[in-house]
Formats: C-alpha cells, sequence, structure tokens
C-alpha cells in the first residue's frame, strides 16, 4: 500500500472493555483509549488499554491514570515535526506513565503498588507503526504489505499464570518494537488472550482477527458499537476467559474502488 | 516411574482441545409491529482459539511408613476420596487442577502421575516401612520440574506450583539437601510448600525443610485439611491473572491445624 495512500485513509475504531461477569459487580478494572491524530503530514491513530491489578486496591483507578496519560505521551509525539522519522524510546513513555502513577498516588496518599495496572499501547501511522507495554496486554497487527496478523510481543507475565509485571513497578521489563505501517491492529487486555491468542503457536488467531476488522471494514463503527460490546459480553465468550476483556480495534478504511484485505 | 513426556503430552492436548459451535445467525428477531425479519449479527460468526486451559499443579508428598497404620491412613484415604470429590464438583477447576501422589513408606513410589482432577481416583495407600522423607521431597520436586516442561512444550501457561508435605515422623534419611532444594525452590518462586505433621511428627526438622511455618494437624481432622486444600486450590485455579489469593487459615480456633 502506497504512503500517499495511507496518508489519506480514515481508521475505523471500535473500544469496549466489558468487566467479567463472575467477578465482583462494577466496572471492571480494564481501560481502554484511543485517538485519530489528524497531522499537517499524515493521519495517526493510538490506540491503549490498561489492566488495574486486581491485588491492588485502586487498580482500575491506575489503569485509568495509564491510559490517559498515555494517550497524552503519545499524541504529542506524533504531533512534532518528522514524527514519522525520528526513533521513540519505550523509556520516555515508561517515565511519563510512571510519573503520572506517582502523582496519583501522592494525590490519593496510598503506594504505587496500590496502582499497579499493566498497560499496551499500538500508534500507526503512514511510515511506522511503535508498539509498547509492560505487562501481559498485547497488541496484534496486520501487515500492510501481506495482510497477516502478527503479535510481535509476547504477552509478559513471568513464569506463573497468577503473577505478572506492572506499571510503576521498577522491576517491571517496558517492551516496544518498531515496524512497517499496518492495515488494522489491536491491543487486547489478558482476559482476550484464551480466545484470541492460539498459545500453542504464539500467534494471533487469525479467524478471530480477520473476522473482527472484516465486519469493522463493511460496516460503520457507531453502529456496529452495540453488537461490538453485545460480542464481548457475550455467555459464549464468558464460558472461555474469567477475567475482564478489552478490546481496541482499528482498520483503515480502503477508498471506493480501493483494496479490501481480507 | 513417571510415564513418558510424550504421552503425557499428548494427554494434555486430548484433554482440554475443542472447538466452538458457530452460530451464523439469530433468527426471527422482532421489529415494529408484528414485523418479523432475519437479522445477521455482525459478530456472532467469530471464532476462537481452542486453548487448553491453564493448569495448577499440586504434589502431595504422603507418609505411608509404618506408624501411619491403622486410623491415620484410613482417615488419609478418606481425605483423599474426599479432595477428589470438592474439585471434580467444580467447573473450571476440575480442568485445571492437577494432582500428583508421592508416597514415602519403605521407599519412594510415584502413586499417582500428574493428572487433572476430572481424571484422578485416589491410589490405594498402605503403611509399611520407614520415612524416607528428604528422597521423596527431591522426587516431588523433579516430577514438578518435569512437568512444567511439558506445559510449556505445549504452550500451556500455569501457576505456581503448590506442594504438600504430610507426616507422623521424622525422616530417616538424609534430609538436608532436600531441604535446601526446597528453599532454593521457594526463594525462587518455583514452588508453594506446605508441611503438615501428625501425632509425633518431629516439627523441628518440618520447621527446617519448609520456609512458611509447619502446621500440626489436630487430631485425626484429614478431611478438614483436605477440605481446605481444596478449597484454596479453588481458589488460586480461579485467580485471574494478577489476583492475590487470600487462603483461609487453618490454624483458625475452629481450623484443622495448631501452630
Amino acid at each position: 500500500m502506497a504512503e500517499k495512500q495511507l496518508n489519506t485513509q480514515a481508521w475505523q475504531v471500535l473500544a469496549a472493555a466489558v468487566a467479567a461477569p463472575r467477578k465482583r459487580p462494577g466496572l471492571g478494572d480494564d481501560v481502554v483509549g484511543h485517538k485519530v491524530v489528524q497531522t499537517a503530514a499524515a493521519m495517526w491513530l493510538i490506540a491503549v488499554c490498561a489492566d488495574g491489578a486486581g491485588s491492588a486496591r485502586l487498580g482500575r483507578r491506575g489503569a485509568e491514570v495509564a491510559v490517559r496519560q498515555a494517550l497524552l505521551w503519545l499524541q504529542t509525539k506524533v504531533q512534532r515535526k518528522r514524527a514519522g522519522q525520528t526513533p521513540w524510546m519505550v523509556s520516555g513513555l515508561q517515565r511519563s506513565v510512571d510519573r503520572a502513577l506517582q502523582a496519583e498516588a501522592q494525590r490519593q496518599k496510598t503506594s504505587v503498588r496500590e496502582l499497579a495496572t499493566t498497560l499496551v499501547c499500538a500508534v500507526a501511522g503512514p511510515t511506522r507503526t511503535w508498539l509498547a507495554q509492560v505487562g501481559d496486554g498485547a497488541a496484534v497487527v496486520q501487515m500492510a504489505v501481506n495482510s497477516a496478523w502478527l503479535l510481535p510481543i509476547w504477552p509478559d507475565r513471568g513464569e506463573h499464570v497468577n503473577e505478572t509485571l506492572f506499571a510503576g513497578d521498577p522491576r517491571s521489563r517496558w517492551h516496544s518494537q518498531e515496524l512497517p505501517p499496518v492495515q488494522a491492529l489491536a491491543v487486547l487486555s489478558d482476559g482476550l488472550l484464551p480466545v484470541a491468542v492460539d498459545h500453542a503457536t504464539r500467534q494471533p488467531f487469525q479467524p478471530f482477527f480477520s473476522g473482527l476488522a472484516g465486519e469493522l471494514r463493511r460496516g460503520e463503527a457507531a453502529q456496529l458499537h452495540d453488537a461490538f460490546v453485545e460480542f464481548l459480553s457475550s455467555p459464549r465468550l464468558a464460558e472461555r476467559t474469567d477475567d475482564d476483556v478489552s478490546l481496541v480495534l482499528a482498520v483503515r478504511r480502503a477508498e471506493a474502488g480501493g483494496d479490501v484485505p481480507a | 516411574m513417571a510415564s513418558h513426556p510424550l504421552r503425557a503430552a499428548a494427554k494434555i492436548r486430548n484433554s482440554c482441545t475443542h472447538t466452538m459451535p458457530v452460530e451464523k445467525v439469530r433468527a426471527g428477531k422482532q421489529r415494529g409491529l408484528g414485523e418479523s425479519m432475519v437479522e445477521r449479527l455482525p459478530f456472532a460468526a467469530i471464532e476462537f482459539a481452542a486453548n487448553p486451559e491453564p493448569r495448577c499443579p499440586c504434589v502431595l508428598l504422603l507418609d505411608t511408613s509404618a506408624s501411619m497404620a491403622g486410623v491415620r491412613i484410613a482417615e488419609l484415604q478418606r481425605g483423599l476420596a474426599q479432595f477428589r470429590d470438592e474439585l471434580q464438583a467444580d467447573p473450571l477447576a476440575r480442568k485445571r487442577v492437577e494432582v500428583a501422589i508421592v508416597t514415602f513408606g519403605g521407599s519412594v513410589r510415584l502413586a499417582s502421575d500428574f493428572t487433572v482432577i476430572e481424571s484422578f481416583e485416589p491410589p490405594r495407600l498402605v503403611a509399611d516401612g520407614l520415612t524416607p522423607m528428604g528422597a521423596a521431597v527431591q522426587t516431588g520436586l523433579e516430577l514438578l520440574r518435569g512437568r512444567k516442561q511439558i506445559y510449556r512444550d505445549n504452550g500451556l501457561a500455569y501457576y505456581r506450583p503448590w506442594m504438600f508435605l504430610l507426616t507422623d515422623g521424622e525422616p530417616n534419611d538424609d534430609w538436608r539437601e532436600a531441604a535446601t532444594a526446597v528453599q532454593q525452590a521457594e526463594t525462587g518462586r518455583q514452588v508453594a510448600f506446605f508441611a503438615v505433621g501428625v501425632g509425633e511428627a518431629n516439627m523441628d526438622v518440618l520447621a527446617q525443610i519448609a520456609t512458611r511455618k509447619p502446621l500440626q494437624l489436630r487430631g485425626m481432622m484429614f478431611r478438614e485439611m483436605f477440605q481446605w486444600l481444596s478449597n484454596s486450590l479453588r481458589s488460586v485455579s480461579q485467580s485471574g491473572l494478577t489476583d492475590e489469593v487470600a487462603l483461609a487459615n487453618p490454624a483458625s480456633p475452629d481450623g484443622w491445624a495448631k501452630v
């Protein structure tokens, strides 16, 4: 797909976070956010998802702070001149999010540990895609070149299932990866991993993502939103996961007569 | 002793892969004044990966030396049956909790290799011989290492394993190496090790093997102990990826243990 074409294509985005029905009532600990940023040079998409630690008293608040701060940091980044060329350092994002969590901890008169959250971010522009994360969320991308769905960074959960790594924890590892342009992307919380990722091959489950992206390309995000939430809340999905689920799904919409990938 | 790793791997796969039925449409949704139509649901056809459940492995190290003969071994046997029944009644735990039993009475024996609770049958326990506890602990740790490798080879996620030692005596073999191995495994968060003494068990030795304070069983409360164990494993196996699980205190006034 030519860069000029990628510049002008609009993004279609669906985003929702749904609390696990088996857990305590309430909003759940997952928070999602996204922004489409039009600069003089290009159209950028930013998608972010955070999952507050169940063991932390203010896990959801931590997730909200992390999502807001990551969106701010990334928006500032893409609005800079030469945003498409200069390298981005994950340490900058880490510092920014850690500081926001520390400030929130001070406001709440508690420790950062009580705001522990995972975070996964994806930024897509005309010449580059950038992924960054801490913890066990996932960013999945569909390459512009060959339409394959990839999971470039394996969710980091340490060795055992009920242990993970969080923003704000100095022992945590942040990961990032630079990729060529993509035609679609998704960021998701660990609650969706059992149905969205094939653990044996460590790859995204292709029918899951191509099915979702296909619907979004054919339809209008505003009209699909309710069905999207219904899907994330459906009993057949709840049978396969016992956690909150959240997903931001974004596709570039090809113009009339353009190339519509599967 | 242990079954062949490849056979165990095949068993893991067979026990957990299944595909979801794909519903294409929801028919007959009512619209307007009696107008009915077949409406296509946008995301109804999405398929899910056929992923196996994450595993929650637990090794029981059971003293079956001669001193356990009589009412102790009989109560232990009943406790095991209850443990199986309670975990089998839970739809998630029965697919996630895996149990292996190592007995030590005269010799160390793998009485039951790792299996998910839904297909677990407690072995018949026979009390006989001395108490090779050190070798049993080493066997349990080795068994866990092998099991984790099988999980990794099969792309299965797993919880931090549990090891549960029950004895009414003291080791008659060299247990210090085993104690070091347990402490290293605990420090590296490779295992959560619990030790329980029955009757005249040497609690000082147990305190040197386990990093957690060992518990003394009250009387013959084997069944209450196994009820606590099944409740705890059920909570752990259903915890979210990031949840810390608070366990019930077994040494509470009405609990099965004293410290």
